[in-house]
């Protein structure tokens, strides 16, 4: 293998797993503050990709509005699930809101992932794929040539990566949930209210994951039935970095990412989902609490 | 006499068929500090969680400044003056000390953040050496004093302390106890929830001892600490 094709699969996989990162992190925050497992999650991020292309190639509009008005539907989007299949759950032992909410959201993700594949082939195109391809300039840095959309991808993950710390670290709303993540029980005593985390990290944390949705298809190519898969990857994502680990989640993702693609080049492109199955298979073996364990670092 | 602080009638809490708390009397005085002590399992720890809303009373009525709190939650009680050190701390291991304090601060209760955070550091000035280090690598001492120190940014009234000498070196149980003494002298009324009962009398005003769920011995500290009946009704479990 060339220096020059290293650098290039090197660079994709690290693309790809970034966005997998703020997926992941998004989902193990949801989870950890919330006990909410969200299985749609990963549909999320279809359906963030889905509304970028409507908008952008059959709307019409500019890549950066287009992704504004993602994020803002998504925020609604996010209020609507909390507001309807997370507040009914209310104040109930944890592990009945884990599994109440993983029976709701998987119902949630099928109909979804239905409906989506059903209508944008009956009304958008008979074969539903949602790909953005924006000219964007390619950015030299020295020997290494980064596509455009790799380098809007890029920026975007680290753009996010640094919002999402700054929000943890330095806000009142960040703390709190921060504090709920690592311990509930403590953080009702001193009376902050678990409802009003709830709402926020679940409505930012869907809008994070629609919006890494339009952000990936920039690079890759989705299909309306990818969404579970890429649930299991915030599984695998959140059990190897840490539930609510923002580093943790950033350094499994990019080498979770990376391991695919090589595995992609070197055994062959079916193969490379089975990585990420693999990864879980071998974390849960070596740490079967992984996803319940302690969070908010 | 002035209105009291605390009355609960009837109050119980049941777990199952558990009856952690049995149709419980209680009244605290503003100003004073109020053991309710007694063995492990006497339903204390659930007596000042109910107060506290963080568990539901199963009926009963708790009233605070002639308030009843029926169906509060715990965050309003926090903001009407009610504050809890729990059993075990509660900390959030991975947050700097700093972030506790700021994450205990209530707004609206006469008092800015920056304050309310001096007045703890002054009171506990080992928290301030610690101020960027994470609860989770406190010792047992420090993060009781940090427990302590959340609580009163919320500016209480009324502070509820479970068991705060567990774990603790004497020499440290020592200090908490002179602090929460000056504490009281500046106005705030504390409730001292002890298994060890002779320690704890000697601070209270008032004491009630509670056995399964009820209380089987009351009076001023003094007194109780010399009736002959605190010993068997403390080892009757």
């Amino acid at each position: 293998m060339s220096p020059a094709l290293f650098v290039e699969l090197l660079l994709g996989g690290v693309v790809v797993g970034g966005l997998y990162a703020l997926m992941a992190f998004s989902f193990s925050l949801i989870l950890a503050t919330t006990h909410v497992l969200n299985v749609a999650h990963g549909v999320f991020m279809v359906l963030g990709a889905a509304a970028a292309t409507l908008l952008v190639r059959h709307v019409g509009v500019a890549l950066v509005p287009a992704f504004v008005l993602v994020a803002t539907a998504f925020l609604v989007l996010g209020t609507l699930v909390y507001m309807a299949l997370v507040r009914p759950l209310g104040a109930r032992p944890p592990e009945q809101i884990l599994v109440g909410s993983i029976l709701v959201t998987f119902g949630l993700a099928l109909a979804a992932e239905a409906l989506l594949g059903f209508y944008w082939a009956r009304l958008i195109e008979p074969q539903p794929i949602f790909a953005l391809a924006p000219r964007v300039a390619s950015l030299s840095l020295g020997p290494v040539v980064v596509s455009g959309p790799r380098a809007v991808a890029l920026l975007f993950t680290a753009g996010a990566v640094a919002v999402l710390h700054l929000l943890l670290v330095r806000t009142r709303i960040g703390k709190e949930a921060r504090a709920v993540a690592q311990n509930a029980t403590g953080a009702r005593i001193i009376g902050l209210e678990p409802s009003r985390v709830a709402t926020a990290v679940l409505t930012v944390g869907i809008m994070l994951a629609a919006l890494s949705g339009a952000v990936f298809v920039l690079a890759i190519p989705l299909t309306p039935y990818e969404g579970l898969r890429l649930t299991m990857i915030a599984f695998t994502v959140s059990a190897a970095g840490g539930v609510g680990n923002l580093p943790g989640a950033l350094a499994a993702g990019v080498a979770l990412g990376v391991a695919e693609v090589f595995t992609g080049y070197w055994v062959g492109a079916v193969w490379s989902p089975m990585t990420s199955l693999l990864v879980l298979f071998g974390v849960l073996l070596w740490r079967p609490v992984a996803l319940v364990g302690g969070a908010g670092r | 006499m002035e209105e009291p602080a605390v009355v609960t009638r009837g109050l119980t809490k049941r777990y199952g068929d558990l009856v952690a708390v049995d149709h419980l009397d209680l009244e605290l005085h503003r100003g004073e500090i109020f053991g309710l002590l007694g063995p492990n399992g006497a339903g204390k720890t659930t007596t000042l969680r109910a107060i506290h809303g963080i568990v539901p009373a199963a009926s009963g009525e708790i009233v605070y400044a002639g308030r009843r709190l029926h169906g509060l939650s715990p965050a309003v009680r926090v903001r009407l003056g009610l504050g809890l050190v729990p059993e075990g701390r509660e900390l959030f291991p991975a947050m700097s000390v700093e972030d506790h304090l700021e994450l205990g601060f209530v707004t609206g209760r006469g008092r800015r953040l920056a304050e309310a955070r001096d007045e703890v550091y002054t009171l506990f000035p080992r928290l301030a050496e610690r101020r960027r280090q994470a609860a989770g690598s406190l010792s047992g001492g420090e993060q009781q004093m940090l427990a302590i120190g959340r609580a009163l940014m919320a500016t209480p009234a009324l502070l509820m302390l479970d068991e705060p000498s567990l774990g603790l070196a004497p020499r440290v149980v020592d200090q908490v106890y002179d602090t929460l003494a000056a504490l009281n002298r500046r106005g705030l009324t504390l409730v001292l929830v002890e298994q060890h009962v002779y320690e704890a009398l000697a601070l209270a005003h008032r004491a009630y001892i509670m056995t399964s769920g009820e209380i089987t011995l009351h009076g001023p500290a003094a007194e109780v600490r010399e009736r002959p009946e605190l010993r068997t009704s403390y080892l009757a479990v």
